[in-house]
């Protein structure tokens, strides 16, 4: 059966039996969570994972993708890590797995909002999650996963607020975030 | 796709969304700011006999003042240094009159007149190498409050600080920590019923007065206030008026009869005619208190910079009609690098271009100025030329530079007096 895509696809399992056969997932996400001024932001995001299969029950891989985490050049991040993925049964169909990824995020200054963000910068990454994979006949597999986001970043913007019109080079705040997010992922294996 | 599968992840995505609030979000802010401490003064510390000291380096330059073969240099908040400048290549110094909150000073008559924070002291210059204190004039210019116990607000000393605070709180000009009210830019508040808050952000960490003498009168500015004082007693200064013409005021020179006193927003034209009554004539709109004009045989210079306080961001040298004041006319516009202090003495125009150095025009035909020459190994603030001896005093980056004049085309550097530490 082809992807929307028109990629054709494999299950992840089917090859699972074979050690050292690669895979590709791409992922749809959205992240929720409370900013340090108690406002809820949500978030959205796609991330694509290419990797291998050590073990029937043991995969790496590497990815990347864009986070859209909020508001703010901070929180507009492409990522770049690595990842660990457990399944711990070995089920033709419907397995859970458990991953751990980790890596940096890289963050850019939109020329739009210059006068705002002076500077800005991506930061340390780490992901845990724990979902669900559930593989169709026609050989490739949907998965769930739910987890934990942590993802640091930075930025130097401007004291400006229109009623003082900001104080020239030196008058900066620069600004550390360490962001939490859940996250919620959808992906496509093949 | 089985709703037993959507299910549980519409259930996650549910779940998500409800429970943001257990997580949150840690920003912390490196906030940088400049924290003012008020500065107090007992009055009886404030008040007291002032006696020259021996030379000391100069520290900072304020305002020159040439009287005779001397300089006055004011270092500001500090005092005044004198100089035996009979030889301009090689000034020598006499020495130093610690004069507390001084930031002006004008001469007339063998007495020079000083401000010493809210107080105007009088010093008979007979031997004008050595001061001596004869008068004091006490509460004439503005402070901003008495406390009983630590006595007079005078200044607020300002103190760079490097913080790191939650976000939240990293925003605008005022953040409130520990309880106290702190302040990012030059606006400060002092916590403390008894005394006054200042309104306007000016003079602090700059000057409170401007002076002047017209005829046989001195006449300052503060804030918001032009203050005439009766010299008709040299020796006894007398405060004749005082008139509130607006805010944001912070230079005053004058023009024959008349005083320009420039403003944020402009610069209003006063008239003499009754010295101790100056009255507004107009307006004038073409120059502010950031823009420094000079004025020769009805033409007035103004340089206009950028990166003021006043808000500008053109760079150039304006020539204006003033033959009849109350109808200036603007005649012509020259572009500039980044034009300061200007000075004109018999139709040379000195302009002091910042880190481009010093700029000396023919400026006989204001159609055509011609560059005469350019020093540009320094940075220059301010000038004053005195054409009996021929010589520019260039306030600098670095110091009191001295040039002769005499032929305009080829400055001739004659004396530096060094900044200490430069």
């Amino acid at each position: 059966m082809l992807l929307p895509l028109g990629i054709s696809a494999q299950s992840l399992a089917g090859r699972d039996s074979a050690d050292g056969k690669g895979y590709h997932i791409l992922h749809f996400q959205s992240t929720a969570g409370q900013t340090s001024w108690e406002e809820s932001e949500f978030g959205f995001g796609f991330e694509h994972v290419s990797g291998i299969s050590l073990h029937p029950r043991l995969g790496i891989g590497v990815g990347t993708g864009l986070n859209v985490l909020g508001y703010g050049d901070h929180k507009r991040l492409v990522p770049v890590f690595a990842e660990l993925r457990y399944l711990p049964f070995e089920r033709p169909r419907h397995r859970p797995f458990l991953i751990l990824d980790g890596g940096y995020a890289f963050a850019w200054k939109d020329k739009a909002e210059a006068d705002v963000f002076r500077k800005v910068e991506g930061g340390l990454r780490m992901h845990l999650a724990a979902g669900v994979e559930w593989k169709t006949r026609s050989g490739w597999a949907l998965m769930t996963d739910f987890g934990y986001l942590r993802q640091h970043s930075a930025l130097e913007r401007n004291n400006f607020w229109w009623w003082n019109g900001g104080g020239g080079d030196e008058d900066f705040i620069r600004e550390t975030h360490r962001m939490q997010r859940w996250m919620l992922r959808i992906g496509l294996a093949f | 796709m089985k709703m037993s599968h959507v299910l549980p992840a519409m259930s996650l995505l549910v779940m998500s969304i409800l429970t943001t609030a257990c997580l949150k979000d840690d920003c912390s802010a490196d906030h940088i700011y400049v924290r003012y401490d008020p500065v107090f003064i007992q009055p009886k510390v404030l008040r007291t006999t002032i006696q020259l000291r021996g030379a000391k380096p100069l520290e900072s330059a304020g305002k020159i003042y040439v009287y005779g073969q001397y300089l006055f240099i004011n270092e500001p908040g500090e005092g005044i240094h004198i100089f035996d400048n009979e030889r301009p290549s090689n000034p020598q110094p006499l020495g130093f009159l610690p004069i507390p909150g001084n930031i002006d000073l004008a001469i007339r008559s063998d007495i020079l007149y000083a401000d010493s924070y809210m107080d105007l002291v009088a010093f008979s210059l007979k031997n004008p190498g050595k001061p001596e204190f004869i008068n004091r004039v006490e509460n004439v210019f503005p402070h901003f409050g008495f406390d009983e116990a630590r006595g007079f607000l005078v200044d607020y000393a300002p103190t760079k600080v490097e913080e790191v605070i939650p976000c939240s709180q990293a925003s605008g000009d005022q953040v409130f920590i520990n309880g106290g009210l702190w302040v990012r830019r030059e606006v400060a508040l002092a916590a403390g019923s008894n005394l006054k808050v200042p309104t306007n952000p000016v003079g602090i960490g700059g000057s409170t007065a401007r002076f002047t003498i017209a005829g046989a009168h001195l006449y300052t500015v503060s804030n918001s206030d032009l203050k005439a004082f009766d010299l008709s007693v040299p020796e006894k200064p007398k405060l004749a008026g005082t008139i509130n013409i607006g805010w944001g005021i912070e230079t005053i020179f004058p023009y024959y009869d008349l005083l320009f006193i420039g403003s944020r927003a402009g610069m209003f034209i006063f008239d003499t005619k009754d010295p101790l009554k100056p009255r507004q004539l107009a307006e004038f709109e073409h120059a502010n208190a950031c823009d420094p004009v000079v004025a020769e045989d009805g033409i007035a210079y103004v340089t206009l910079r950028s990166g003021t306080e006043c808000e500008g961001f053109i760079n150039q040298l304006e020539i204006i009609d003033v033959a009849d004041v109350l109808k200036p006319r603007l005649l012509k516009i020259y572009p500039m690098h980044h034009p300061i202090g200007l000075s004109i003495t018999r139709g040379t125009l000195f302009i002091c271009e910042d880190d481009q150095g010093l700029k000396v025009f023919d400026a006989s035909n204001w159609k055509d100025l011609q560059l005469l020459d350019h020093e540009k190994n320094l940075t220059a603030f301010d000038v004053i030329a005195l054409e009996d001896q021929k010589v520019a005093i260039v306030t600098g980056e670095t110091g009191i530079l001295q040039y002769d004049f005499s032929n305009p085309k080829d400055l001739k550097l004659l004396s530096r007096i060094q900044i200490s530490g430069e």
